[in-house]
């Protein structure tokens, strides 16, 4: 009898611990959380979390941390300073995510956009690609020169995929409209970021995509006066005359989900890769100066998109050179996403080897 | 026993006699059963679709060419002295003379085309044929380079109205900018007078043509000229612009001949107004042509699922007039009641409809 109470009063007893002590969460970011874009939305996360959880858990970030080796040395000090949990906000901080997490079994790591996992590591992103097919539709409507132009980082699979899901968006409302790359070769330049956006504006374009991390090209849209659309966070107060929407991602949606599945014990390593089904992408609200016609038809194919009944990447989809690259009724797998080198047609631009 | 037992016998004779004689059932056309068009989609969906579907148990006739008002009273009682059990008349001009025919002929089951009165022995159909129209928008508005769409229209009625305001609705869902163009010929079916007012659109600046009318008048002007044509009624008209022709929205009349037929067969018949959409089948849009471009038939495709699936409301705000007044609020949806009697046009749509 008393040996059989001991258990279940043992079990309360490591669940009140848990409870009692705050789970200690850090993040570490690629670049300071007032960029606008991506380190911003991260850190929306983060206070998104902090206030859904209260006093449950304790958070923390560091910003501007150095990409690749730097990024050990940042990752190994938090892990011993008592974090239960490390969010590691880059790409290029994921094979030292894996490295320290190989040095840390008890402490849980989350790489964000990468693909590598282990026992006490996972990986996350959105897949923002369908929030820049949404995008497109609207550029597509809106343009009337025909000519878009796309502020690009660089010509890696996920960039490659955004613009591609982009053009078809576009080219669904406008068929013989074009979308212009221009790449800058880094996440965060805004000087560079503008000159790009000035230079596509130059040669005709009248709708402006970001997809870099400032919000340079947004600004240079609205002093040019054409139309601009953001990315990472609603970007409205950039251009306020020219906005019309932003690719958005929402990271707290993660974050909680993530959090609570630590909490209950339930966390496993997982490639997590949600859509707007799941909420952690989307867009930002449409101004008023997407008509209402097209809005309509935007929230249309979101709820397409949702319901799994449209995909972005369903063929027939042509490449650049008018070859058949996805045939009909065969989808692109998330293997063949994640690997895109090649952009559909209508996408004016090259992709350097 | 001897009662119940001649009762038997009594309602296996009725039974028998039910199904020896067929259900005789006629039709009247407002045009000819070829002309490509409306009384082409009614005999295709309704004649032959019932034959093929109930052989022997019914004997059908049609007569064409019937005038619209007093003049097709007399087809009406004719057809119903002779023994016609269900008569459809296929035309919103009939809808006058039916009603006095039904009265005088209480067990002949009369059917309305695009009416709204009812009766015990009368009801109504129709297809709401806006939503494949909306859809039919949607390529006009990606296909057109001037922005300026025409639209060559029969009367102004509110099914006429209904059906430009959807079209210019799915133009400018994906082409904000654009205008529909719109004239009046005051016939259904009158080809000279379509393919003249679809060339002095074309004259205009309209690089597609759109129309709602019997004949394939419009695509054949559209092919003589170079730019884009989307028909109406029956698939047929594309053989009349194949450099021209990208789609129809169309009737399936079957959808609703069938079921209904099948209904004054089993004695289970009551007089209802049917309308219904793209979910039932009695309207589509017909296979859109090799010009469409891939990527826009599959926006189209998509959402005639979202409309099918009743999650995308064509008549749903905010709405605007040609004055920019908003007649419908954002979040709701047009009433039928408000749908069968509208008499304004929305933001986009360039041209009048008269005073009566």
């Amino acid at each position: 009898m008393m040996k059989k109470l001991f258990l279940p009063f043992l079990l309360v007893l490591i669940t009140a611990s848990v409870l009692a002590l705050p789970l200690k969460i850090a993040f570490i970011y690629v670049g300071p959380v007032g960029d606008s874009g991506w380190t911003y939305t991260h850190n929306l996360g983060r206070l998104y979390v902090q206030k859904i959880f209260g006093d449950k858990i304790q958070t923390t970030y560091i910003e501007s941390v150095p990409e690749g080796a730097g990024a050990i040395s940042v990752l190994k000090s938090l892990a011993n300073h008592g974090y239960n949990l490390i969010y590691t906000t880059s790409f290029s901080y994921m094979e030292q995510t894996a490295e320290v997490a190989k040095l840390f079994p008890k402490v849980i790591f989350e790489n964000c956009s990468g693909y590598l996992t282990r026992a006490n590591m996972g990986d996350y992103f959105g897949r923002i690609y369908q929030s820049e097919f949404l995008t497109g539709l609207i550029a597509g409507a809106m343009t009337k020169s025909g000519k878009i132009g796309y502020v690009a980082a660089y010509p890696i699979p996920e960039v490659v995929r955004g613009i591609n899901a982009f053009t078809i968006g576009v080219r669904m409302v406008n068929p013989r409209a074009e979308v212009h790359v221009v790449w800058v070769n880094s996440w965060y330049d805004p000087p560079t970021e503008k000159e790009a956006a000035l230079s596509l504006i130059n040669a005709g374009c009248d709708v402006i995509k970001s997809e870099t991390d400032s919000a340079a090209p947004l600004q240079a849209a609205e002093q040019k006066h054409v139309y601009a659309i953001g990315y990472n966070a609603d970007m409205k107060k950039f251009a306020p005359n020219y906005y019309l929407t932003s690719a958005i991602f929402n990271w707290g949606v993660f974050y909680e989900k993530d959090i609570k599945e630590i909490m209950n014990g339930t966390w496993k390593p997982e490639k997590f890769w949600g859509g707007l089904d799941t909420g952690v992408v989307d867009i930002a609200p449409m101004t008023k100066l997407v008509p209402p016609q097209t809005q309509k038809l935007v929230e249309a194919m979101k709820e397409e998109l949702k319901s799994h009944e449209f995909h972005v990447f369903e063929g027939p989809i042509y490449n650049q050179k008018g070859k058949l690259a996805i045939p009909s009724g065969k989808m692109a797998t998330d293997k063949e996403l994640l690997s895109m080198n090649w952009f559909v047609q209508g996408v004016v631009g090259s992709i350097p080897k | 026993m001897k009662y119940r037992f001649a009762f038997l016998v009594a309602l296996l004779l009725i039974g028998v006699l039910a199904f020896a004689s067929p259900l005789k059932i006629g039709f009247i056309f407002v045009g000819p059963i070829n002309d490509n068009g409306w009384t082409q989609a009614h005999y295709d969906g309704g004649v032959l679709a019932l034959k093929k579907a109930f052989g022997d148990k019914v004997q059908i006739t049609y007569i064409e060419n019937v005038p619209e008002g007093a003049p097709s009273l007399n087809v009406l009682n004719s057809l119903a002295s002779r023994g016609f059990k269900l008569i459809y008349a296929t035309s919103f001009g009939y809808m006058n003379q039916v009603m006095q025919a039904a009265k005088k002929h209480p067990n002949v089951i009369f059917e309305m085309c695009s009416g709204y009165e009812l009766a015990s022995n009368v009801g109504e159909y129709f297809g709401r044929m806006y939503e494949p129209r909306y859809l039919s928008g949607l390529i006009a508005g990606a296909m057109t380079k001037s922005g300026k769409i025409g639209y060559v229209a029969a009367y102004p009625t509110p099914e006429v109205v209904r059906g430009i305001n959807a079209f210019t609705l799915g133009v400018r869902a994906v082409n904000p900018r654009a205008t529909v163009h719109v004239v009046w010929t005051y016939s259904w079916y009158d080809p000279p007078v379509e393919k003249e007012a679809a060339l002095s659109l074309i004259n205009a600046g309209c690089d597609v043509m759109a129309q709602h009318q019997d004949s394939p008048a419009a695509v054949e002007a559209a092919q003589s000229k170079g730019v884009y044509a989307i028909g109406y009624d029956s698939p047929n008209m594309g053989k009349f612009g194949p450099d021209a022709y990208l789609t129809s929205p169309i009737w399936d009349w079957s959808a609703f001949y069938v079921p209904n037929t099948k209904e004054v067969l089993d004695g289970t018949w009551k007089s209802e107004a049917y309308w219904k959409g793209m979910k039932s089948g009695i309207v589509k849009l017909a296979p859109m042509s090799k010009l469409v471009p891939l990527s826009v038939k599959k926006l189209v495709t998509a959402m005639k699922d979202e409309i099918i699936s009743g999650r995308f409301h064509v008549f749903e705000g905010p709405i605007y007039d040609q004055n920019g007044k908003l007649r419908i609020p954002a979040g709701k949806i047009m009433s039928d009641d408000a749908l069968l009697s509208m008499q304004w046009f929305v933001n986009g749509v360039v041209g009048k409809i008269p005073k009566k």
